[in-house]
């Protein structure tokens, strides 16, 4: 008996009850939707980097210095968009995994894989906030050369 | 599987342990982190385009005394624009984050549900946001390949 009230101060610490259950059930409808979205969106920008340098090749044949991305060229752009859908890979990945494993785990109550969905949805934010910084300090040195730039115009 | 007292099948769901509670922690930090991350973003946006704005000032024939008052509004209008769009999943990440740590410090079963909504309504917000996005690019491609098509046939 004692070994149960002790077992159940432990248990009624934190769980994952029916509500937090259908919560987070709901919650990896979303998370499955939004990485199949996710990579939706990376095969576009693929496609998007093979038809803007279809276009691009077909413009400079009328205006040699048609647009700043023209020395790139068509190659250069292909790889270009198909560097930034390398780059967010691992986060759909990373939330496809952890929507699959968390559905699998609430509805088998395996701890396992509540655990390891848990850290997948870690690596993603993880991810994306190393990301965001990088562009953050890219987005800082636009800035700071558009102000250059309009400082040398007055 | 451990043998469950006649009434007690409910309690014996998945308990948060101390590792979960410890990734349950270390998400909320970096949930949080990504929350300022993307107030931050929305903030060196809006001067991006006020910058980008300014850039191009001459085009836009603007009277001289106007000039800082026109900047001015355009910042204003593009972060009043940013912050429509993506202030409440930022927002929902922040409240998650503190709900779980309150949750976590004092084994509030309540705060810990209403975390995990916030976080629900975070991405379901996210997904929705995408979506919009994605059928806008696919709309740009599709002109686009309209474009090349007619590029082509001339």
């Amino acid at each position: 008996m004692d070994g149960f009230n002790q077992d159940k101060s432990e248990i009624f610490s934190l769980e994952v009850d029916d509500t937090t259950r259908s919560t987070m059930l709901e919650m990896t409808r979303w998370t499955k939707f939004l990485s199949v979205l996710g990579f939706i969106g990376l095969g576009l920008i693929v496609a998007a980097g093979f038809l803007f340098a279809m276009t691009l090749n077909n413009l400079s044949r009328f205006s040699p210095s048609v647009s700043p991305l023209a020395g790139l060229g068509g190659a250069g752009l292909i790889a270009l968009y198909t560097l930034i859908a390398g780059i967010y890979f691992y986060p759909t990945y990373a939330l496809y995994k952890y929507s699959a494993g968390m559905k699998y785990a609430l509805n088998h109550n395996d701890k396992a894989r509540f655990n390891d969905s848990l850290n997948y949805l870690k690596n993603m934010f993880k991810y994306i906030g190393i990301l965001m910084i990088l562009v953050l300090c890219i987005y800082g040195l636009v800035i700071i050369i558009g102000i250059v730039i309009a400082a040398s115009r007055i | 599987m451990e043998d469950k007292l006649p009434g007690q099948i409910e309690i014996f769901n998945l308990a948060i342990s101390e590792q979960v509670k410890n990734l349950m922690l270390s998400l909320a930090k970096w949930a949080r982190y990504l929350a300022i991350m993307g107030f931050i973003f929305m903030g060196v946006t809006a001067l991006s385009i006020s910058f980008t704005n300014l850039l191009h000032e001459q085009d836009v024939h603007v009277p001289a005394g106007y000039r800082v008052g026109y900047w001015f509004g355009y910042f204003l209008g593009a972060s009043a624009l940013l912050s429509a769009i993506y202030f409440y999943p930022n927002y929902a990440l922040l409240r998650y984050s503190k709900r779980i740590r309150e949750a976590i410090s004092t084994s509030d079963q309540g705060q810990f549900e209403s975390g995990i909504a916030y976080l629900r309504n975070s991405f379901r917000y996210m997904c929705i946001l995408f979506l919009v996005c994605l059928v806008m690019l696919s709309v740009a491609i599709a002109i686009n390949l309209a474009d090349v098509y007619r590029l082509f046939r001339s």
